[in-house]
């Protein structure tokens, strides 16, 4: 009877086990992510030039450097000046980007390990190995790109895979083409996914059954989604800053122009 | 481009984690031979094609560092995840033991300490406190980057552009030249890399200059394996007397000569796109010295012989990031110095170069942050250089504007 008893007042363990132990997951990660910064506190290179062009970005107003330094894709920046609003220190909401970054990368690693193996005790094992991976654990502790980055490619991929399993696919697909614009504001180098969702998600909706429609409909909602978060970064306040870096830094190196001329 | 193919095949290792790498390859293998029942699923054209993507793309432009391979780990983990996973319904025991093994390896690492960091971190705090003493602190860094030290010493740092872990070529370049900093700063932090071959050099060290006052400031161990030790050196640099009234050797030291239009033409047809673009519209250049811009990046430099009072000087002018150069030979094997007047006219960075020839060695020696307006005379040091007969000097503005005059060269007589 007592049993009984117990075994009923702890029912939502039961029920909600899996919440429970993606929530343990995430508090081993937050403890290994502290632990590892306690042991290492000397900043990166790059990371120090971020900190440097964040905070003048955040003094002067505008991120016009001379063109003799460095700037990177400006997004982790921007987004950090944005956090030096509510009185952080750029070194400080640099690291909270990543850190956040590095903590909420363990949904979408549930998710892959999940809808991949059809299994949710896959995804708790993925995103166990997720919290623990070593460059990861690495990459939310210093402040570089990468944390931001890495945050993007999970959710891509995440989302990728559901699309493909048919999973809210076409709000996924949206979402997909959507993140490829931040993820290249992130690093250049991000250019990468759009021919790989663009051309690679469409082809894989078309192959497996030969379902042209879904193929045709996948590639306009990415292609929607790209147009429309690309035509918010230029839109929203503030985000004019990041085309101009980025289109002075990319484009007007191949086309010999520049927006802002020094 | 099948060299970078397989030069990153054989990094994926080092650019993810050793770890990562050792484990890939049997989770490939069986991955390899699992992909014929999997060829349908999402899972086989997710991993197949994201690697092999991202893989070409990086090595189509070229990028070789950890963090531009950083999207691999992804693809990485999934290979090796489905390695355990997948092999549990097979070998449940050994797949249980080996994701054991792997997670334990990996909680290790995230722990693993280095006790050389703190060390580091304490030696660049103090150098900032000691540098609080004076008014014109400066640091230099013979270390690839020297923003780290900037930004924890908080004093001025000017890093050295040619990197090298040869203590006898920093030492070389630096002997008797660090007065070169007089009027600069007020006092001298210079930070060295050093490997372990080089250590117990502190009194060799102490002679850079002849009076012996450099001393030892401080020093830490850089990595784990105590293989590399950052030193710093402290110096008070002191005026030193230019004396000019010997006899140069050096032709055309005071730009008097200046080509004519037809050697001047053939000269930037010589140079081609590294011919410096002029700042008048009468462009005239010194006989005898060598003045080309950097082909690294896109960049405007400009040179110019121009009249001041009654004397020539060269007008150097870098926009952008790279580089008015000024060289000329020396076949000579003897030590000399240099002497020359550097003016600047807006704030510029020049660093003193030299080079050997056969085998052609460029040795970083004096990088020079100049505010504007400054006027300097420089009294360069150069030692004997042993077998090596054919060398030269090099003037080189990364950015700013400058002005050199009176460039001269005498033996040394100490």
């Amino acid at each position: 009877m007592s049993i009984g008893i117990t075994v009923k007042k702890y029912n939502f363990l039961v029920k909600y086990k899996q919440s429970i132990a993606l929530f343990i997951i995430v508090i081993i990660a937050v403890i290994l992510r502290m632990v590892y910064l306690i042991q290492s506190p000397i900043e990166t290179r790059d990371g120090i030039a971020y900190i440097n062009f964040t905070h003048k970005w955040f003094e002067l107003g505008q991120a016009a450097l001379p063109a003799h330094e460095t700037v990177p894709p400006p997004l982790y920046c921007y987004l950090g000046k944005s956090l030096m609003y509510c009185g952080l220190s750029a070194a400080n909401a640099l690291l909270y980007i990543n850190m956040i970054s590095g903590i909420l990368l363990l949904i979408p690693a549930y998710l892959i390990g999940r809808y991949i193996y059809n299994d949710r005790n896959a995804g708790l094992w993925f995103a166990a190995f997720a919290a623990v991976m070593p460059p990861l654990v690495e990459y939310s502790c210093v402040r570089l790109r990468e944390g931001l980055y890495l945050f993007l490619l999970f959710w891509i991929v995440c989302l990728w895979i559901m699309t493909l399993k048919r999973v809210l696919w076409k709000l996924n697909a949206f979402i997909i083409g959507a993140l490829c614009i931040p993820a290249l504001y992130c690093r250049y180098e991000a250019v990468e996914f759009l021919p790989f969702v663009l051309v690679g998600l469409p082809l894989a909706m078309l192959f497996p059954n030969w379902q042209w429609k879904n193929a045709f409909v996948t590639a306009v909602l990415i292609s929607s989604g790209v147009i429309v978060c690309g035509m918010l970064f230029y839109i929203l306040p503030g985000m004019p800053d990041i085309f101009n870096i980025f289109y002075n830094r990319i484009f007007a190196q191949c086309l010999g122009t520049s927006l802002n001329p020094l | 481009m099948l060299g970078n193919f397989i030069k990153s095949a054989l990094d994926i290792s080092n650019l993810l984690w050793e770890v990562v790498g050792v484990c890939l390859v049997p989770a490939l293998l069986y991955f390899g031979y699992c992909s014929k029942k999997y060829w349908r699923s999402a899972w086989w054209y997710v991993a197949v094609f994201m690697v092999l993507f991202a893989w070409g793309w990086r090595i189509y432009i070229g990028t070789n560092s950890t963090r531009y391979y950083m999207i691999l780990v992804l693809p990485a983990m999934m290979v090796i995840f489905h390695l355990a996973w997948d092999g549990l319904k097979h070998w449940k025991k050994l797949s249980c033991i080996t994701l054991l093994i792997l997670f334990a390896v990996c909680i290790a690492r995230d722990l693993r300490y280095n006790p050389q960091i703190s060390g580091e971190l304490s030696l660049y705090k103090s150098i900032g406190q000691d540098a609080g003493r004076y008014k014109q602190p400066l640091v230099i860094v013979y270390k690839e980057s020297s923003s780290q030290i900037e930004y924890y010493s908080g004093v001025k740092t000017v890093g050295c552009q040619y990197y090298t872990d040869e203590l006898d070529r920093v030492y070389e370049g630096l002997q008797n030249n660090l007065n070169v900093y007089h009027g600069l700063c007020d006092v001298l932090y210079i930070c060295i890399p050093i490997t372990k071959k080089y250590r117990n050099l502190d009194e060799k060290l102490k002679t850079l200059m002849p009076d012996g006052s450099v001393e030892i400031f401080g020093r830490s161990f850089m990595d784990r394996k105590n293989k590399k030790e950052l030193l710093v050196l402290k110096y008070i640099p002191r005026k030193e007397k230019f004396d000019s009234s010997r006899v140069p050797y050096l032709i055309n030291g005071d730009f008097s000569q200046l080509l004519s239009g037809d050697a001047l033409r053939k000269k930037q047809e010589y140079f081609g796109r590294r011919a410096p673009r002029f700042i008048s519209e009468k462009p005239s250049l010194p006989k005898n010295w060598e003045i080309y811009i950097s082909l690294i990046t896109r960049c405007n430099s400009l040179a110019n012989v121009e009249k001041r009072g009654d004397k020539n000087v060269l007008r150097l002018q870098a926009h952008g990031s790279y580089v008015a150069l000024i060289s000329q030979y020396f076949e000579d094997k003897n030590p000399c110095v240099v002497y020359f007047k550097l003016k600047a006219n807006s704030d510029s960075f020049v660093e003193l170069l030299r080079q050997y020839y056969h085998p052609g060695i460029m040795i970083a020696t004096m990088p020079l942050n100049l505010p504007a307006g400054k006027e300097t005379e420089i009294k360069w040091h150069i030692p004997s250089e042993h077998n090596k007969k054919l060398r030269r000097i090099w003037i080189q503005l990364n950015s700013g504007d400058i002005e050199i005059s009176d460039v001269k060269v005498q033996e040394r007589n100490f």
